[in-house]
């Protein structure tokens, strides 16, 4: 935590300009709206931002997205490009939970369907999704042969597995499959956190939520995602779990020792980078990519069971019907082409806690978005509402095709579970409609939904600058938490 | 008898909070402050911060022991790593420490989760480099000299 924290300076209603001070080798850039900034006034995150601008071949600005908050070295929210010849990659612009991201299915049942069994069937998810401390399936332990298989095929071998249809590829970012994965830089230890791992929720913000489409936004885009009024939806939020955690973890070290060799000055530890052409990145690039896609592959087996309980508890017909509307992930580097000053570049691309949003016609779209956009999912808290929103060619122009990932927290876990003793907050929600089950008391509290930004106001900001296309606002009815 | 009662002293075993740890404000993760008189009294103050972050209060008996790997790095380095191991060992086995022994290696006296006898609190991701704070205090103000770290952990 280096320097002051810096002053935004206005650019019109939804754009602010972190200005260009000592190491910073670029401006900043937060999307917001007024009231958004003065919520950050005095915090870490805007000094987050001015550290990533240090960073050596960033392109374009170091970017913050509405749901921006202090992280670790990135902000949350935080995205930035480099070069392929001149910059860096960076563990701390991915996150320890590499590809955490989000899965929104469709099912083939309305709201008033659903509600007289719900509570059977939060019971059921609640029990088919192990979630919490210490979460882990006793029905599926991966030898290294069959980890191997899954961190370089991710979904696809998931699906292979007997976890998922064919289908389902199309409907995720990459077809679920990172084809630059190289289990081989995964190691002992982190395989040995992630063996029994694949197909858990975790803790934190993590969740399994029933929903129902309580407005659709734009009915043409609706139609084109499989989503209808009142519509029951199933959003899945969850990462690589121990396996990617310990994948940053392992690669921390080598890039710190790596930063130091190239004379790379760090305004922060956790921004401990390599060059991107060299021996340590593309260690981490094998490594990171084959987490990914063990995130991929976990959403997929949490897909399947998903599934599986609903067919228990609504039939055959209901299972079979459940599709899978897309699959976006927010913690990730990529290298992808972009525009800039009028040419087209290959760069990296870090997204800490934002969302890929490419606009209608962008050529790594699978056929089913090309005209629509791809689908861009963003989750709010338990109590009020989640987002579908499709990416916009304003996204392509100013964020490097990023949206934003969330709502962002607002207050820290500390605050919540204060403001959270004398209250029974899963009651409460359950007075709402909302059902809640969980591991334990502490991630309830923690996740309370006063602990998150309004998240309506965050598709306010990224749809008022062009970034994204509200579609649909998915309300909860019910929760897994781990 | 247990392991810890055996061959852990009072000063190494986590039962007794003798030194203590202090939440500070981040929005997203969980940061925290540790002070202790001296470096035994700092690695039990890690652990029992760890352990009260997975489950609360939850009773964890010594019933198996653990050797952490050889420890590489100054002081501060040594004790971020150390750290991060409690977090490993918690990942991958479910390992809650009751005891810490400092030594070469520094050794840990533990069980295994129990979800029947274990709350479960929250996850822990890692332990961070953002923020990561190691210092000798000095004597002064009524304080004895001792040692402060200030640590942000990704839940």
């Amino acid at each position: 935590m280096s320097g002051r924290i810096p002053t935004l300076e206005r650019i019109d209603g939804w754009r602010w300009r972190v200005p260009r001070t000592g190491a910073m080798r670029t401006e900043g850039r937060v999307f917001a709206s007024e009231a958004q900034v003065a919520d950050l006034a005095g915090d870490e995150s805007l000094r987050q931002v001015a550290n990533v601008a240090c960073l050596p071949g960033i392109v374009g600005p170091s970017i913050a997205m509405p749901d921006i908050h202090w992280g670790y070295g990135f902000p949350i929210g935080g995205v930035a490009a480099f070069d392929p010849s001149e910059g860096v990659i960076s563990p701390g612009g991915v996150g320890y939970d590499i590809n955490c991201g989000v899965r929104l299915l469709s099912v083939p049942l309305g709201i008033v369907d659903l509600r007289p069994r719900l509570a059977e069937l939060v019971d059921a998810l609640f029990g088919a999704v192990p979630s919490g401390v210490g979460s882990a399936r006793s029905d599926l332990r991966l030898t290294d042969p069959q980890l191997d298989r899954v961190l370089a095929g991710g979904a696809a071998r998931a699906v292979a597995m007997g976890f998922g249809r064919d289908q389902d590829l199309e409907a995720i970012e990459a077809g679920g499959r990172l084809p630059e994965a190289d289990p081989g830089r995964v190691s002992r230890r982190a395989r040995e956190r992630g063996r029994d791992q694949l197909g858990t929720l975790g803790s934190g913000n993590h969740f399994v939520e029933v929903q129902w489409v309580d407005d659709l936004l734009d009915a043409t885009l609706g139609e084109a995602f499989g989503l209808a009024p009142g519509q029951v939806t199933v959003l899945i939020h969850t990462g690589s779990r121990g396996l990617g955690h310990q994948v940053c973890d392992d690669h921390l070290d080598t890039m710190l020792a790596a930063a130091r060799r190239h004379g790379i000055e760090l305004p922060d530890p956790q921004l401990a980078c390599a060059p991107l052409g060299g021996s340590e990145a593309r260690a981490y690039w094998g490594a990171m990519n084959a987490a990914a896609n063990f995130a991929f592959a976990n959403r997929q087996l949490i897909t399947h069971h998903v599934r599986r309980t609903f067919g228990q508890i609504y039939g055959a017909g209901v299972e079979a019907g459940i599709e899978l509307v897309y699959d976006v992930a927010h913690n990730i580097a990529k290298l992808e082409e972009h525009e800039v000053g009028g040419r087209l570049r290959r760069l990296c691309v870090h997204r800490k806690g934002a969302t890929r949003a490419f606009p209608p016609g962008h050529p790594e779209l699978a056929p089913r978005f090309r005209d629509s956009g791809q689908p861009v999912l963003v989750p709010g808290d338990m109590g009020r509402a989640s987002f579908v929103l499709a990416g916009a060619p304003g996204a392509a122009a100013e964020t490097f095709a990023s949206c934003c990932h969330g709502a962002g927290r607002r207050l820290s876990r500390h605050a919540a579970k204060r403001a959270a003793a004398r209250r029974d907050i899963r009651a409460e929600l359950e007075g709402r409609g909302i059902l809640v089950r969980a591991a334990g008391r502490a991630t309830v509290d923690e996740e309370m939904p006063e602990a998150y930004k309004d998240v309506a106001e965050v598709v306010a900001a990224v749809a008022g600058a062009g970034l994204a296309v509200p579609v649909a606002r998915l309300r909860p009815a019910a929760v897994v938490k781990g | 008898m247990s392991l810890a009662r055996k061959r852990y002293s009072e000063a190494e075993s986590l039962a007794e909070p003798a030194v203590s740890h202090r939440l500070l404000a981040h929005t997203a993760d969980l940061r925290a402050e540790l002070e202790a008189a001296d470096l035994p009294g700092l690695y039990v103050a890690a652990a029992r911060l760890v352990r009260e972050a997975l489950v609360g209060e939850s009773p964890v008996a010594a019933r198996e022991e653990r050797a952490l790997p050889a420890q590489e790095g100054d002081e501060a380095e040594r004790f971020f790593r150390f750290v991060r191991e409690l977090v490993y060992l918690f990942d991958a086995e479910g390992f809650l420490p009751a005891a810490v022994r400092l030594g070469d290696p520094p050794r840990l006296a533990g069980e295994r989760f129990d979800p029947a006898r274990h709350v479960s609190e929250r996850q822990i991701k890692a332990v961070t480099r953002h923020g990561y704070l190691f210092e000798r205090t000095a004597a002064g103000g009524g304080r004895e000299p001792g040692f402060r770290v200030e640590l942000v952990f990704d839940l």
